[in-house]
Formats: structure tokens, sequence, C-alpha cells
């Protein structure tokens, strides 16, 4: 039977390394799903989980198991992609490695993505999803990424922002109005797209 | 929260897409859709952003040997810091730097090897020629090379040839192609077996050309042991390097050391 969460983190506060590993490896993929949509950058998400597991390993004397591993998890993850934001603006590092013009191309469809098995749509579906949450505020950001994408309930969420319930469940519904706007010639068309269908 | 004039059943449905009802008021909500256009076309717009969001998810899942490479990266960083080790704040490793110091340390060893191996030719051990003066070492109010006259020291041979005809005829891969003026070397070059020794001064003029002896200040930190001389080169005036005729290459052996 696998250790729980607990367990491991006992642990590792006692320098288990395995321990680490194995909490690495569990919660890996969902750490890095979150810092790659709250920064929209694969390169910085892969930085940014590392980052992640070392603050671990630096503070586990602190974390004294009152709060949910998992939630503990994402307050770090949280602090080093708004860390990750910081040290961006101040270097101002571009987020895509298209050139000028080349991201318009690739909404319209004219730019091939070789070796992709993504379509053309897809990726710019994808690209306008992105750019509708990193204009987001953070804290919305997070909200709706955890609420959307990771199906986290309010009281998590509030746990994981430090702030009530309400207030998660108020910074969620903004952030639900804000891509509604974002997004909106998109779900236009999908709405046009799917009225002409029915026709 | 809401805006003015939505419908008062929207806290509900704001709670139905986040599955946050008990069964019966959920069903109520679902029979209000059936009968509030405002709130179906509201609720069918949540749905198509919902879609949409998830459809257009930025993120990827990491490749299987990305994450076994930063899982050993970090379990090897966090083993570091066990042990007390201080490493660079950096997260993201030198992937490629590693490697290539390795590269250059074992090259640059290499090169050193070979060079002291070029520089440090076979020679017959029978050829006297430098002396290195031990004073200089021990004492401290001297601070500039001491010639040392053939008449003054006992370790002089009885007809001691001039240096540099002596040195002219060495089997040297240095040795000059005509005799070597001692008069004339501007700088000294003086190897030892221990790091930490260092000659200082260079050659004096000895007058040439019945050369007998060089005397060449030796410093080495307070404590240590004396360094021993490996070999002793002279470089001509204007000649760059030792690579050329104009330099030549006392064998080690030659190399007597006064008190």
């Amino acid at each position: 039977m696998d250790a729980s969460d607990a367990e491991l983190m006992g642990r590792t506060r006692s320098g288990d390394l395995e321990a680490l590993g194995t909490l690495f490896e569990r919660h890996q993929p969902a750490i890095h799903s979150f810092l790659h949509r709250f920064l929209g950058d694969a390169a910085a998400a892969e930085d940014a989980v590392q980052e992640v597991f070392w603050r671990v390993w630096q503070h586990r004397s602190t974390y004294d198991g009152r709060q949910g591993f998992t939630a503990w998890l994402y307050v770090i993850a949280r602090h080093a992609a708004l860390d990750e934001i910081r040290r961006r603006s101040r270097h101002a590092t571009p987020f895509s490695g298209l050139k000028d013009g080349q991201e318009g191309q690739l909404r319209s469809g004219e730019l091939a993505i070789p070796g992709s098995e993504m379509s053309v749509q897809r990726l710019a579906l994808r690209d306008q999803v992105r750019d509708a949450l990193l204009q987001l505020p953070p804290e919305q950001r997070t909200c709706l990424i955890l609420r959307e994408y990771e199906s986290k309930s309010h009281r998590e969420i509030a746990e994981i922002l430090g702030c009530s319930e309400a207030n998660a469940r108020v910074l969620t519904h903004r952030a639900r109005q804000a891509m509604r706007r974002l997004l909106q010639l998109v779900l236009d068309a999908e709405r046009r797209e799917s009225e002409g269908s029915c026709v | 929260m809401f805006e003015q004039g939505e419908c008062p059943c929207r806290p509900d449905l704001e709670a139905f897409w986040d599955d946050e009802l008990d069964a019966l008021t959920r069903d109520g909500v679902l029979r209000h859709l059936e009968d509030c256009p405002r709130c179906a076309v509201e609720n069918w717009q949540q749905e198509q952003l919902t879609l949409l969001i998830r459809a257009g998810d930025p993120a990827e899942a990491l490749p299987p040997r990305t994450v076994q490479r930063l899982r050993g990266d970090l379990l090897q960083r966090a083993g570091a810091s066990l042990l007390g080790e201080r490493l660079p704040t950096a997260v993201r490793p030198k992937r490629l730097w590693g490697p290539l110091q390795t590269f250059f340390a074992l090259g640059s060893g290499l090169a050193a090897v070979w060079l002291i191996a070029q520089r440090t030719p076979h020679l017959p051990p029978e050829v006297p020629a430098v002396q290195v003066s031990k004073q200089a070492q021990t004492d401290p109010q001297r601070r500039k090379p001491r010639e040392v006259l053939p008449d003054e020291s006992p370790a002089v041979p009885e007809k001691p040839l001039p240096l540099p005809n002596r040195l002219a005829q060495m089997p040297s891969p240095h040795a000059p192609s005509r005799p070597f003026d001692v008069a004339a070397a501007a700088r000294i070059r003086v190897t030892t077996d221990t790091a930490h020794a260092a000659p200082v001064g260079r050659v004096h003029p000895l007058r040439a050309p019945a050369v007998e002896r060089l005397v060449i200040d030796m410093s080495r930190p307070a404590g240590l042991p004396p360094p021993r001389v490996a070999s002793v080169l002279l470089i001509a005036n204007g000649s760059p390097d030792s690579a050329d005729g104009e330099s030549v290459i006392v064998r080690s052996d030659a190399v007597e050391e006064t008190p």
C-alpha cells in the first residue's frame, strides 16, 4: 500500500530523500500543469516545478500537518509562480519563441508547426486561452485554473489563497466574467457555427 | 457580487456550475432552466466557456525523461544540502557545463604535462652549471640576488669551463646554434618541485665569457622545507619564450645549492 502524503512528508522532514522523490513523482504532474497554465510558458513551468519541490525540501521543517499537504504544495507553487512572474518582468523574457508576425499567422492557420500532432486550430485556440488566462489578475487566474482545470472546491481554493470561501467564490465569478469577455470572439464564432450546423 | 437585474436564481446557478449543490437544489435549478430563457442562455454560455477553456488547456505533460532528470537533480541537490555542501542557487541545472568543465580540465592537464615534457630535455649528468644560493632563503635582509664569485665558493670545479661554451655542447632541443652569451641573458625561469616556491630576481651578468655560476634567489613561505630546483632556463634578451634558439636549459641535477 502506498504511503500517504503525510507519512512521506514526515519521512522527508527527517531527511529521507526517497520520500521526497515519491512526493515529487506523485504531485509533479498536477503542479506542473498548474504552473504551465499560470505562467503560460513551458520552460518557465519546468524551472518552477523544480523550484517548488526544492522549497518543499528547504521548508520541510515548517510543515506541521495541520494544513493538507496538497494545499500546502499549491501555496508554495503559487508563490513560486508569482516570483517567476516578478523575475520575468524584470528581465522581460518573451512568452513565446515565435517571431513577430508568426503569432498572427498561427492564429489564422497559415503557419505550419512541423512535427506537431495538434491541428493549427487547436494550437490557435490554446494560445487564445493562454493569452486570456495571462490577462487575469493572479488571484483570479489561480481561482479559475484550480476550479476549471483541477476541479478544486472553493474551500480548497480559499485554503490555497489564504482567503475566505466566499471571497474565493467572488474571485472565481469575476474570473469567469473576464474570460467570457476576453474570449467573446471565439465564443461568438462557436455559436454561429453551432447555429449554422442546426439549420 | 452579481450584476443588477440578473435573475435571482443566479447564485444557485454559480453553485450549479461548480457542482456544489445538493440533489434537491440541483433539481430545482434544472427545472428553472427549462422555464427561464435568460438563465438558460446564461447556462449555455457558461457551458461553452468551460468547454472552450478546457479544449484550449495550455498545459502539456512533461516527457518522462524530463521528469526523471528533474527528480534526479532535485534529489542530488537535496542530498548535497544534507551534507552541508554549498551549491549555486539557480535551480536550472547546467546540463552541458559539467561535462565541458571536466573536458577542459583534463585537456589543460594533458597540455601542461606535454609542455613540461617538451621543455625538460634529457641532458648528460656530468654538466655542472648553476648554483642556487640558499642564503637568500634564510637571510630576510637580503632582497637582491648576490653574485657568487669563483673564489668565494668552495664548490667551484677546479678548471671550470665558461658556462656558455658548456651549455652550447648540451644535446638539448633548446640548445643554441651558437655559443650562448650568458651576459646577454635577461630573464631566468626556474621550475621547482613545489608549488609554493618561486624564484625571485634575475640572472646577473657574470663576467662573460668566464661564467661559472649563477645565483638565484628562492623565496618560500616560512616553515616549509626548501624547494628543490628542477630546471633552470636562461632566456636571452629579446627572446619571447624558451622555444627559440637563444634559450638554454640547465639540467636539474647540475644545480647545486649553497648553504
